[in-house]
């Protein structure tokens, strides 16, 4: 029934260790009780006992002091008994004696009785008399006189505050020891518990304490009841895993199964278009080089998408220096933007600053910002990466002159596949801001296009430490 | 400029030797590793082109491999698949640079240039015509004794001419040699840059003249 009971109680909230304890507690609890009325019980009925016998040994008693003639019966009552009813919590004693119905001694407004049982098996009963709750043993007991029968009918109550104030005693001693039970219960409760669910908090703690990029297999030892959980979960990690891999594996595979044949008809139309003497077909050379780097540059970002999409999954964090890493940017652009003569101003409010986030991920970013200012600079200008450390934010802006204003809004230059009325003549996908948005949010960072409106366009990429 | 080309796609390897020799350079061209460190054992090569996936093993092994040596000839490292799963630098490794297939010749040209500068930054390259002298290192020219500074273009258009002086240089030619086949040029640009050369070395006995309807030469003043 109990157990039906606590199936039945349903705790949404709580946890397995304060479900367990709970649950462990009501049944101690419960025990507790029980043992409270049983014992309690046992008692009432030992006390009981007891003065049923003393009692019976007062019935005896006045049985045996009376003492019959030829023609009469004489009582010599045992007050002495009496006394020592009378004197164990000042008890009082009540008693009536009849013979053959007519009033002997004893009160005589003690009530009458219905049923009487005899010297070895007296009645015994409750009753209220004179405010008083009290028990009573009565008998009917049969003395010859002359040879006739005669009847006696004896009485004897005694009250109960002997008999309360030992159960009241020992009420409250099993009270205390219910309660001492109680608190050593509950303490043994919490303790098996913990003791019993340390493999699941072993477990709950090493998971809890795995970031999101962690891969690696759950090897902690587990209870038997565990045991599938760990399995699947380490299968699926397994599993997982693999999976990045393919993709890993298929991105860089595709990267250079793209890559190397577009290198090579690039190449080659290169080395046609040098050679080659006629305008027309230079023209044709040129749009078709032209559309070897619009597909390169689309491949390239889809392949940065595909990478980006695999890396976030599975950040890979490190502790790098933040300004080294700008400025070898900007070096591996030089040359690219020397091509435009396009030069490159750094502000740094800070030589050398460390940052904790994913290197690859974070100069794709950069990479794909530098590279979208330096085609979209008119020759012969500025690229200013301007770096500031303030209140543990880093802050990167790149700012660099545009052809032509912006007459769009900021969501648009976030869209896939868009691009800006400035892009006429110059190559490329439009997946470059939308790319570096989402690495950026993937970094917990935020990306931002300051300036677009004037003849200027200034973006800021901020990481939070 | 002596160059080895590290590159197992033969046509690829074969397009960029063309492209060395056209601008009269020498290029050798290995197809795998093997052949590679054979060639290095035996030649001294100005730059190295590497790409990293090799028939017979990773281009990084012969990059840290070679820098072990001591060998410090400049390697540009040309790849397809840098930015996947190239967990060490290349970079780190010993590369001085680094370039994305595929890639315009252009670009692979500047970053050679740009490769040397830094490698014989000790050594200053001077290339002299007249009382003109180039210094492709620091960009600069000096006439007697007065130094001017140069844009990225202006240096390549003198290179160009000091190569090759006297020698006629067409505005098609010119082109490709400075901007990229991609970009839209139209003809005044080479105008733009000429005039300004002109003035640049207006108080020098060297003068770069226009061949009406061909295009413009190098030569001194009579």
């Amino acid at each position: 029934m109990v157990i039906n009971l606590l199936q039945k109680i349903n705790f949404p909230n709580l946890s397995i260790k304060q479900r367990l304890v709970l649950q462990l507690v009501i049944v101690s609890i419960l025990i507790a009780f029980s043992l409270f009325f049983l014992i309690k019980n046992i008692t009432n009925q030992v006390m009981t006992t007891t003065q049923d016998r003393l009692l019976t040994a007062s019935l005896n008693s006045i049985i045996d002091k009376f003492y019959t003639s030829n023609k009469d019966i004489s009582l010599d009552l045992p007050y002495d008994t009496f006394s020592l009813l009378g004197a164990i919590s000042e008890d009082k004693l009540f008693y009536k004696i009849n013979y053959n119905d007519k009033f002997l001694t004893g009160y005589q407004k003690f009530p009458m009785v219905l049923k009487y049982g005899n010297l070895r098996k007296p009645i015994f009963y409750n009753l209220i008399f004179e405010n008083e709750k009290i028990r009573v043993a009565a008998i009917k007991h049969s003395i010859y006189v002359n040879g006739k029968k005669n009847l006696l009918f004896i009485k004897i109550g005694q009250t109960l505050n002997f008999q309360s104030s030992i159960s009241s005693q020992i009420t409250n001693n099993l009270l205390l020891i219910i309660l001492i039970f109680l608190v050593l219960s509950i303490i043994l409760v919490l303790l098996a518990t913990r003791i019993s669910l340390q493999p699941i908090t072993l477990l709950a703690n090493d998971l809890n304490k795995r970031k999101p990029n962690d891969l690696t297999l759950v090897k902690n030892n587990v209870p038997i009841e565990l045991a599938p959980l760990v399995l699947s979960l380490n299968s699926f990690v397994k599993k997982f895993r693999g999976v990045l891999r393919t993709t890993e594996t298929f991105v860089a595979e595709a990267a250079h199964h793209i890559r190397t044949p577009l290198s090579i008809v690039k190449s080659e139309s290169e080395i046609a278009f040098l050679k080659s003497k006629t305008k027309s077909n230079r023209e044709h050379l040129r749009n078709i080089i032209r559309s070897i780097d619009e597909t390169n540059r689309y491949t390239t970002q889809l392949l940065d998408n595909a990478m980006v999409l695999y890396r976030l999954e599975k950040l890979e964090k490190q502790n790098f220096s933040i300004t080294k890493s700008l400025v070898h940017l900007i070096n591996v652009f030089k040359p690219a933007a020397d091509l435009k003569d396009i030069n490159f101003s750094t502000t740094f409010n800070f030589k050398s600053k460390f940052i904790v986030t994913d290197k690859l991920l974070f100069e794709t970013a950069i990479r794909n910002l530098i590279d979208n200012s330096i085609k979209y600079a008119p020759i012969e200008t500025n690229i200013n990466l301007d770096y500031k450390f303030f209140n543990n934010v880093h802050e990167i802006k790149i700012k660099n002159q545009i052809n032509k204003k912006l007459n769009t809004s900021k969501s648009a230059l976030f869209k896939r596949f868009y691009r800006g009325q400035n892009s006429k003549n110059i190559i490329g996908s439009g997946l470059g801001l939308s790319l570096v948005n989402e690495i950026i949010l993937g970094l917990n960072g935020q990306f931002k296009i300051l300036k677009y409106k004037e003849k200027e366009f200034c973006i800021s990429v901020q990481f939070f430490c | 400029m002596k160059t080895l080309i590290i590159e197992d796609t033969k046509k690829l390897a074969d397009t960029l030797q063309k492209f060395f020799s056209m601008n009269g350079n020498n290029a050798d061209i290995s197809y795998n590793l093997e052949d590679a460190y054979h060639y290095v054992e035996i030649t001294h090569y100005d730059i190295i082109l590497l790409d990293i996936m090799l028939p017979d093993g990773d281009g990084r092994d012969f990059l840290q491999k070679l820098r072990k040596k001591n060998n410090l000839t400049p390697i540009i490292v040309m790849t397809a698949k840098f930015e996947i799963s190239d967990k060490v630098d290349i970079l780190d490794l010993g590369a001085d640079d680094y370039i994305i297939k595929p890639f315009e010749f252009i670009e692979l040209e500047a970053r050679c240039r740009a490769v040397l500068r830094r490698k014989n930054n000790n050594h200053q390259h001077t290339l002299a015509f007249g009382n003109v002298n180039l210094f492709p290192q620091t960009a600069t020219i000096e006439i007697n004794g007065h130094a001017q500074s140069l844009r990225n273009r202006e240096l390549r258009l003198l290179e160009i001419f000091f190569n090759s002086p006297n020698i006629i240089f067409s505005k098609n030619q010119i082109t490709d040699r400075i901007f990229s086949i991609s970009d839209i040029v139209s003809e005044n640009t080479i105008e733009v840059y000429v005039a300004r050369i002109r003035k640049k070395i207006e108080k020098s006995n060297v003068i770069l003249e226009t061949m009406r309807g061909i295009g413009y030469k190098l030569t001194t003043k009579n």
